[in-house]
């Protein structure tokens, strides 16, 4: 009989996560603020609320950490560039949690966005603006009118850069749709936690 | 005698073929050990015209770093600044495919790419070290080459990609270039270049450009091969393992198994059986099939001189255009000469992440070691002990984004992979009891196996090609064990846009004889639009238990 060997399997779907090296607060807000704002990109191009991602959450198995429509406003809450005060820490398990479900979402939708990304290098390459089209400029008004909602006027970008972020975070989506999706991102906001 | 093994990794956009042998080790991993590794990549999604479409075939060393490469690029990309991002890749440029355009007009120096926008602070205050030279302080106003002809000819005349940055410039952060002359950096209008370095030939050139969809697909083949494979250094370039007779490979091999666990070692191993006929044993095992035939060694050696590239010099076919292979004869020509010229030691930077060390309830540890005092080079290591730091790395392998910084974090970086695509899909947790086995499919039993042909058979009676097709459909079809039809998997949006009309039987109807055995088929079907049908066998699938 041949011998059978399994591999370990991890307790939780995050102990295998690289941990940052402690990032200083300022890196941290980095962090904080670049998760909030994919998943503003990916409530902008699919119109998915905070019941798809409770929903998710509950996928994933992660309900104590993001149970209700409060706990997951609070862990948005906790970006720097967002409006109100009394921010909340998010904590590295937090974090995680929130990668898992915002790659969760983005592999749902990969058709899509596998659809914009394709009609976005159509338009570039034709030098037209994205805007002509139904999908990406319905999806690029949606981020700015989010954006100004829910940021701190004083991180408002101007326009153009405003494009340029909700274009440069459709790109991340759509590498975040991928089965490794999760890890891209992690390593994507490590990266940012970098002094 | 290992199995020959093939897997194909089939993206909409690419094709990643795996030619290679499948080890003993295998069976005590749950990922399928490779050994002999050769593989073939093509770039044949539909969208690309077909005098475009590129195939280029290397070696494992060459696959690994290929696996590096684009790996560090789509972390690059995705970790970028929003603007620099938008500086270097979504400026619009001409399209990338120059569909129905004769080749002189686009002559490439009327294409060039814009200049970039001078950075701004991106939000929180970053700012980019981006420059307006774009990759490695390479110059981005350099001339695009296009698709077609113009490939092929500007790669006569001079090197598609920008030449090397000088020493003294500013590393820009988006573009990786590994020392065997692969590399990727933006081309603007979301389009990449691939430098194919040591890959490259007369026949695919220096580079091709990617489409932004088409690098995801890229990315996801490699991927899935690496979670899927071990592959262990050619035994062609494996100095200790390539000079000794074969019985003492394998008794090498057993010994190291015996070493490693007793409990592994209690299995394999009666007081009356030798190494060598033990270890022959358990390859019939392995194989599962009598008759089977298994590769010899004439015979690998043959499949491996004729997918051997003709290659040409990385650095001479990047920078210096008289080095181009100019017309087949010279490709003849190096391919003569590759077989010495393509051995890829010391020349790729193989720092991929390794799996964690094995606990004592771990797995047997699979790394053949070198026999103590044999030397260790970064193109004869064995698996498991890859360098990490080979002295040959370029500046840009230095800066890995942080999963490779550390070296407890590199060590699980497979594993994280492994562990988050399982909880990102609940259905794949099977995955983990070892459950769902994806064998190899050997030549051999692509032809033997009934059913490919039964499913040929079924739609050469049924298909009808509509008239506005302009395309080959293509579809992964998986069935039960009663020969139905599980699933259907469209491949790329034409097909899926045609699925009504291919005419799949519904799932409760009689498709195909049933199955023998417990493993359940993945079988590859296309539609051409001139009524030929095709199918062949890409995997055998043990289906998960049901509890």
């Amino acid at each position: 009989m041949p011998p059978t060997v399994k591999s370990p399997v991890p307790s939780s779907p995050w102990e295998q996560f690289p941990l940052p090296p402690s990032p200083a607060p300022t890196q941290l807000d980095n962090i904080k603020a670049q998760l909030d704002l994919v998943l503003l990109a990916l409530e902008a191009l699919v119109g998915l609320g905070s019941d798809a991602m409770l929903q998710a959450a509950k996928d994933l198995e992660l309900t104590h950490l993001v149970g209700d429509r409060v706990a997951l406003w609070r862990l948005r809450q906790s970006s720097p560039l967002r409006k109100g005060q009394g921010r909340k820490r998010l904590d590295v398990e937090e974090a995680q949690a929130l990668v898992l479900i915002t790659c969760h979402l983005a592999q749902q939708q990969a058709e899509l966005l596998r659809r914009a990304i394709a009609l976005l290098e159509q338009l570039t390459q034709q030098g037209e603006e994205p805007h002509r089209t139904a999908l990406l400029g319905d999806y690029l008004d949606n981020f700015s009118n989010l954006y100004e909602e829910r940021m701190d006027e004083t991180h408002t970008p101007a326009p153009d850069q405003l494009t340029h972020l909700a274009l440069k975070l459709l790109i991340d989506l759509f590498f975040y749709s991928a089965p490794n999706g999760a890890r891209r991102l992690w390593l994507a906001l490590l990266d940012r936690a970098k002094p | 005698m290992a199995v020959s093994a093939i897997r194909r990794y089939t993206p909409p956009t690419c094709t990643l073929e795996i030619l290679a042998k499948q080890s003993v080790l295998s069976r005590w991993t749950d990922r399928t050990v490779f050994k002999d590794v050769r593989f073939h990549l093509s770039f044949d999604g539909p969208q690309r015209p077909h005098e475009s479409r590129v195939t280029v075939r290397g070696d494992r060393d060459q696959l690994e770093g290929l696996c590096d490469l684009v790996e560090q690029y789509v972390q690059q990309v995705v970790g970028g600044q929003a603007e620099a991002v938008y500086a270097t890749l979504l400026q619009p440029t001409a399209p990338i495919y120059p569909a129905h355009a004769p080749a002189d007009r686009y002559p490439a120096d009327r294409y060039p790419l814009p200049p970039s926008p001078p950075l701004q602070p991106d939000l929180n205050g970053h700012t980019s070290p981006r420059r307006r030279e774009g990759m490695n302080g390479l110059d981005d106003s350099a001339p695009i080459i296009l698709w077609s002809s113009q490939r092929r000819e500007a790669g006569r005349g001079r090197s598609p990609y920008p030449p090397e940055p000088s020493p003294t410039a500013e590393p820009s952060s988006i573009g990786v270039r590994l020392a065997n002359g692969l590399g990727l950096r933006p081309a603007g209008g979301l389009g990449h270049w691939l430098a194919f370095g040591s890959l490259a030939t007369g026949e695919t050139g220096a580079s091709v450009q990617l489409s932004t969809v088409e690098l995801f697909d890229l990315a996801n083949a490699l991927e899935e091969y690496r979670l899927e494979a071990i592959a262990l250094p050619s035994s062609e370039t494996s100095g200790w393992l390539g000079k000794t007779p074969p019985w003492m490979r394998v008794a090498a091999v057993a010994v190291l198994a015996v070493g490693s666990t007793t409990a592994i070692a209690s299995l394999l191993y009666t007081q009356n059986a030798g190494l060598v006929s033990n270890s022959a044993n358990q390859e019939e095992v392995l194989s599962q099939v009598e008759s089977l035939p298994t590769a010899d060694a004439p015979a690998d050696q043959g499949v491996a001189r004729e997918s051997a590239p003709a290659t040409v010099d990385a650095e001479a076919a990047l920078d210096d255009p008289e080095a181009e292979p100019s017309d087949d004869q010279t490709a003849d020509d190096q391919t003569a000469a590759s077989t010495s010229a393509d051995t890829p030691a010391a020349s790729v930077p193989t720092d991929r992440p390794l799996p964690p060390p094995p606990s004592p309830s771990a797995p047997v540890t699979l790394q053949p070691q070198p026999a103590p005092g044999a030397s260790t080079t970064p193109g004869t290591a064995p698996a498991g002990t890859l360098p990490t730091e080979p002295e040959s790395i370029p500046p840009e392998l230095a800066a890995l984004p942080p999963v490779e910084a550390p070296a407890g974090t590199a060590a699980s970086a497979p594993e994280v992979a492994t562990s988050l695509q399982r909880a990102a899909r609940p259905e794949a947790l099977s995955d983990s009891a070892g459950q769902t086995l994806r064998e190899a499919a050997p030549p051999s039993r692509v032809v033997s196996l009934p059913q490919v042909n039964e499913v040929r058979a079924y739609f050469q009676e049924r298909w009808q090609p509509p008239a506005d097709l302009d395309r080959t459909l293509e579809y992964r079809l998986t069935l039960g064990t009663d020969g139905s039809l599980q699933r259907v998997v469209p491949l790329g949006q034409t097909a899926r846009l045609y699925l009504d009309q291919a005419g799949f039987p519904s799932p409760t109807a009689e498709f195909v004889s049933p199955l023998r055995g417990d493993r359940l088929p993945t079988i590859r079907l296309a539609l051409g639009r001139d009524g030929e049908v095709r199918t062949f066998l890409e995997t055998m699938t043990i289906p998960p238990e049901t509890p």
